[in-house]
């Protein structure tokens, strides 16, 4: 607990607040709130949020929802689970996934991905993997684990668990599957994104995937006509997809539901700054920041990062010489953060002319009149720029 | 360094390349450009042959399984091991320093180490994990910034000089006051960071080890000297 507690971040939000003292006075608040409801849980390094909030929809037609928008640790469940509602989902921290899939027994656990993130306080990739497959191997009441078929740490964490709904979710950070989490053999992964080990670690044959923006399941096929950008999204909402039908609701309602999120808690919305159109993207370790450098790959989007390094940002920011920022050489990048001059000279490095600021707004300010800016910044340097600019989430 | 060339080679990256240590090849061949020298880097994935004649070898972090194979991979590829006997320029960080040596701790129990650098590492509790600050011994530049995250106790044999003494931090284990080593052209150290984005001046001596030019013209460091300033701050230290 003491150790939940120094992890929450200074953000003061009043769900997490009231889960403290919720889980203060009764360890057992999860269990006793959960009671019989449905639950799915979402866990993952990158998309647990996003997905969650995508579930959440689809499930929500004609249902009533409960999500935990406060904190993904224990303590920030409590808000969510106290709420009237049929249905609840809750994105999880990749660590607390056994304490609180023990506790609430989801019906449903969406299993996203794994690579490196926060490395100061997930010491190691693998520990997550081998946690997952600990309480999977041991878990007693039914469950049904929606889990990324592409993800070969993921794979290896599912295990003998059956029910599984594989879906082809992505997998585009292969630098941390080198080897294959069973037995360590170099295993490289095909150009095609398949992957095989000679000690019989495959990838599974997927029951969902995406036919450009079709997706393709067992249920049939459905658009997805998406209000989110990138292609990451696309994954997330065809893993939603597939935790929403695995919670019983039907395929086309379900895909048109996902159409409705445009923006989550503050993340993909846009806000005017300086008279631009800025984009923000919550992006926290080198997996997400190359994501969103393939949001301004083409035309003529600008790009702005700000990065920080407190607490819950993770202290070491070594992890940006891991992001190909080579592919945006002789371009000009707006840099901002408590650790802008980290980021600077990786970027001059890479061949990309920083525009160092103080504050984010006057370097946006200096880009070409009107152009689209997408604005990439780790969790608290987000929270600050939602405040600051008055985003409402 | 051969006549077109300065060639780096980044050994094993997608095992030992946990920390951004990739960040040390880019700054080196940054830093040679930016003196008018041409630089590669040679990306050497497991299963590909480590170069026989490369001006630099590069060894990063990595994961407890990663570092056991990695050392499996490197024993029965040889190329390390005769890196260091014709004593070409090497810069090992964390586990890439750890399994120079005799053994190291993975899984569980002790595996042996390529036994090319008098040095063991033990398991260590509790993790050593944040901002790292030595003086360097021997080499004429200032103090060395980094941030570390290793749970091994590593101990120096005798005759084996370490890189730097510690101010801030943990370094090689508690009570030892020291981190890394320094054996002829060989470094190994915990600084992550990545080690040489944060101290161009170590940068410059793996340079002028690799290129055999006794001096260095100066390049813009406004950003690695900001952030130096802004470390050793953050540490008490300016």
């Amino acid at each position: 607990m003491a150790s939940t507690l120094s992890r929450l971040t200074g953000r003061g939000h009043g769900a997490v607040i009231g889960g403290q003292v919720a889980l203060r006075i009764e360890p057992q608040a999860l269990r006793r709130l959960a009671g019989r409801r449905a639950v799915t849980v979402v866990t993952g390094t990158n998309g647990k949020t996003t997905t969650t909030r995508l579930i959440g929809a689809a499930v929500g037609s004609g249902r009533r929802v409960a999500l935990n928008r406060g904190g993904n640790m224990p303590s920030g469940m409590i808000e969510a689970l106290g709420r009237r509602a049929e249905e609840v989902v809750l994105e999880c921290d990749e660590l607390y996934v056994p304490e609180v899939v023990h506790a609430v027994r989801p019906e449903v656990l969406v299993l996203l991905n794994i690579s490196r993130d926060q490395l100061d306080r997930i010491t190691e990739i693998r520990r997550i993997a081998e946690l997952w497959r600990a309480l999977l191997a041991g878990v007693t009441h039914p469950l049904v684990v929606v889990a990324n078929a592409d993800d070969p740490l993921v794979v290896w964490a599912v295990g003998d668990h059956r029910p599984v709904v594989w879906v082809a979710a992505g997998y585009r950070w292969v630098e941390d599957a080198a080897l294959c989490p069973a037995c360590g053999r170099v295993r490289p992964l095909r150009a095609d994104g398949s992957w095989t080990c000679a000690c019989g670690l495959d990838r599974p044959e997927p029951d969902w995937i995406l036919e450009g923006a079709t997706a393709v399941g067992p249920e049939g096929r459905a658009l997805l006509e998406l209000a989110l950008p990138g292609e990451f999204n696309r994954t997330n909402a065809l893993v939603a997809l597939a935790a929403a039908v695995a919670r019983g609701i039907a395929l086309e309602r379900a895909a048109r539901a996902l159409g409705t999120v445009a923006s989550v808690n503050g993340r993909y919305a846009t806000v005017e700054v300086k008279g631009h159109p800025v984009q923000l993207l919550l992006a926290k370790n080198p997996a997400s920041w190359a994501e969103t450098l393939t949001l301004v790959g083409t035309g003529d989007h600008e790009l702005a990062l700000c990065l920080n390094a407190r607490t819950a940002d993770g202290r070491d920011t070594s992890w940006i010489w891991d992001v190909p920022f080579e592919r945006l050489a002789g371009r000009r990048v707006v840099v901002s953060g408590d650790r802008r001059a980290d980021l600077a000279l990786r970027l001059q490095v890479a061949g990309i002319d920083p525009l160092v600021v103080g504050d984010v707004a006057d370097g946006i300010r200096l880009l070409p009149a009107g152009h689209p800016v997408v604005l990439a910044a780790t969790y608290t340097a987000f929270h600050d720029l939602l405040d600051a600019w008055k985003v409402r989430w | 360094m051969k006549p077109d060339a300065l060639s780096i080679a980044l050994v094993y990256p997608t095992v030992l390349g946990l920390y951004g240590d990739r960040g040390n090849a880019l700054v080196l061949a940054h830093r040679a450009r930016a003196r008018g020298l041409r630089a590669e880097v040679l990306v050497i994935d497991p299963g590909h042959a480590v170069p026989r004649h490369a001006d630099l070898y590069l060894l990063g972090g990595g994961e407890d399984l990663a570092q056991a194979r990695a050392v499996e991979l490197l024993r029965a590829d040889g190329g390390v091991a005769a890196a260091v006997e014709r004593s070409a320029p090497m810069l090992a960080v964390c586990a890439g320093y750890q399994i120079l040596g005799r053994s190291f701790p993975a899984a569980g129990g002790a595996v042996d180490g390529l036994d090319v650098v008098d040095i063991v590492t033990v398991p260590g509790s509790p993790r050593s994990v944040g901002e790292l600050a030595t003086t360097p011994s021997g080499l004429g530049i200032p103090v060395l910034t980094g941030y570390e995250n290793h749970g091994g106790w590593t101990m120096l044999g005798d005759g084996v000089e370490p890189l730097g003494h510690v101010v801030h931090g943990t370094g090689n284990r508690p009570g030892a006051g020291t981190d890394g080593c320094r054996v002829g052209r060989l470094i190994g150290t915990y600084l992550h960071g990545p080690c040489l984005a944060r101290n161009p001046a170590l940068a410059d001596v793996l340079l002028r080890w690799s290129t055999d030019m006794e001096i260095l013209a100066p390049i813009d460091d406004t950003w690695p000297e900001a952030i130096r300033a802004e470390r050793l701050h953050a540490v008490g230290l300016r």
